[in-house]
């Protein structure tokens, strides 16, 4: 689990530190203030576990290589470019580091001429072996057929966040008496709301199959091929609750509707109650708020906090951390609803009161 | 005459008023008594130059509300009761107005809920859709009965209102006895 992450120069970041629940972490912010940036940051210092699971005994360099091509497939930069990664202006050197809570950690730096990164410290990263899963804004089931092989010989346009979730979709099914009872309850429970359930065949095959019939994946919903990719990694043992690193989800609420987004929220808190780490980013105030009301601090223990990025009046992105919705500030969500408050006003109430 | 008008802890003070009434008055023998209890009724109402205000005032987020009050006000926000009474309560004090022939001006229904502001917008639009003409249009019709529906909490009805502020009082007590 992650517990720390420090930014400096990094992107659009002077400097950033998020301290992480271990349960459930929301983002949210206007457009801009690098709420994915942030997660894929976060995820590619993650990136250590797949590493270090093939080859225990990875070198500084080799360790450095392998987070440098992370970070330029999942934020594309100009030219495939680390340095442009580096905070334009910033005459210091970037600088990001994640501290995981069994204690490991790794600290890494760049200039925006470096090439490479160059690891600045670690200690006991090469421990930290629960891979991270990374659920794109966009839903894959539709256009994976194929996908893999497409992208690992062309310059696809797509961050290497939608290969790495193809790849952890595609693989079998873990055997079902290592199936979390958790996993298997909210499976069970998207098929009911979906009345079925995707296949998936291998090579990125995907159908949709009801009890009596079987569909094209692409003849579903948008909303429905979300959750059924979460029902998937379920499936895979992807996302392993107890076992698994981190899950990073961006924008769960694409293309979702407010019925399907209730019953997501109650997957997540019983992921989370199971030990599974979730951070995710959000625009959503239906999602946040199904949140707050389903949340149960005192007899579940649950834990959300809401990590508010904003601009301060010199434009340097901030980040605010509290664990009430309500105390989040500034909350570019509630802004936006009472912008909609005034401007009813403004068009109905013809100066009156004013 | 008095521009500051009272519903429990909830204060607002209509500067610019050229009259006002506590409309909901329910105890014979004090000025404008209502009198029908059958009616539903609005808790104020505003006259201005230029307009009429129908003022209802809920406050849910008051920090002594009873924890069974706030189950029911939810439990009524989300199955739609709440609306529908916030309709009955504008449609009834309507029809007592123009019985009293007193809807000379256009008149508004503005709220008064302290709820967050993000449930504000839907809120005001879900008891706008039960007001005549019900979100249709009648060519016959050459009068709109209300010019705007919308829910405020003290916020945005302070941010939006400048000339009505809107305070929460705390409540006069003497020698222990709540006032």
């Amino acid at each position: 689990m992650l517990e720390k992450l420090e930014l400096t120069n990094f992107t659009s970041f002077e400097r950033l530190d998020v301290t992480f629940s271990a349960k459930i972490n929301v983002i949210v912010g206007e457009n801009g203030t690098g709420k994915t940036h942030l997660l894929k940051a976060a995820y590619a210092l993650c990136a250590g576990a797949p590493l270090f699971k093939n080859k225990s005994d990875l070198n500084d360099d080799e360790l450095a290589t392998a987070l440098t091509t992370k970070l330029i497939r999942l934020f594309m930069p100009l030219d495939d470019k680390l340095g442009k990664l580096h905070r334009q202006g910033a005459t210091e050197q970037a600088h990001f580091s994640a501290r995981f809570f069994q204690g490991q950690k790794i600290s890494a730096t760049f200039f925006n001429n470096s090439k490479a990164l160059a690891i600045q410290s670690r200690a006991n990263y090469e421990k930290f072996q629960n891979e991270a899963v990374f659920i794109p804004t966009k839903e894959v089931l539709s256009f994976m057929k194929g996908f893999n092989s497409l992208y690992e010989k062309y310059g696809l346009s797509f961050d290497q966040s939608y290969q790495d979730i193809c790849l952890l979709l595609d693989l079998p099914e873990i055997r079902p008496e290592n199936l979390n009872a958790k996993s298997k309850w909210a499976i069970e429970q998207i098929e009911k709301v979906c009345d079925g359930r995707f296949v998936f065949y291998g090579g990125g095959k995907v159908t949709f199959r009801t009890e009596h019939t079987e569909y094209s994946a692409n003849a579903m919903a948008e909303g429905f091929r979300k959750a059924g990719m979460l029902a998937r990694l379920l499936e895979t043992g992807a996302i392993q609750p107890g076992a698994s690193g981190p899950l990073f989800w961006d924008e769960p609420e694409t293309n979702m509707n407010p019925k399907l987004m209730k019953l997501l929220v109650e997957i997540l808190l019983e992921m989370a109650r199971n030990g599974q780490q979730i951070i995710l980013a959000t625009h959503d105030y239906v999602l946040l708020k199904w949140f707050d009301l389903l949340m149960d601090n005192k007899g579940k223990d649950d834990h959300v906090r809401f990590h508010a990025l904003y601009r301060d009046g010199d434009g340097r992105v901030k980040v605010d951390s509290v664990d009430d919705y309500r105390a989040i500030t500034p909350n570019a969500i509630a802004d936006t609803f009472n912008e909609l408050t005034k401007e009813q006003v403004n068009k109905k109430m013809g100066g009156l009161g004013k | 005459m008095n521009t500051k008008l009272r519903e429990r802890d909830i204060e607002i003070d209509f500067t610019n008023a050229i009259d006002t009434l506590v409309f909901d008055q329910m105890k014979a023998g004090q000025p404008n008594y209502h009198g029908i209890g059958e009616m539903h009724r609005v808790d104020f109402i505003v006259e201005l130059d230029e307009a009429i205000l129908f003022v209802e005032v809920k406050d849910p987020g008051n920090p002594k509300a009873q924890e069974k009050g706030l189950q029911k006000f939810r439990s009524e926000l989300n199955d739609g009761t709440l609306s529908s009474t916030f309709a009955s309560k504008f449609i009834d004090s309507f029809f007592y107005r123009w019985a009293e022939d007193k809807l000379s001006k256009e008149v508004y229904y503005l709220s008064l809920v302290t709820l967050e502001g993000e449930v504000l917008p839907n809120f005001s639009d879900e008891i706008a859709k039960k007001l005549p003409p019900a979100g249709k249009s009648s060519q016959r019709w050459h009068r709109h009965p209300v010019k705007n529906c919308q829910v405020f909490n003290l916020e945005t009805w302070n941010e939006n209102f400048p000339k009505w502020p809107v305070t929460r009082v705390a409540a006069v007590t003497v020698a222990g006895v709540k006032q």
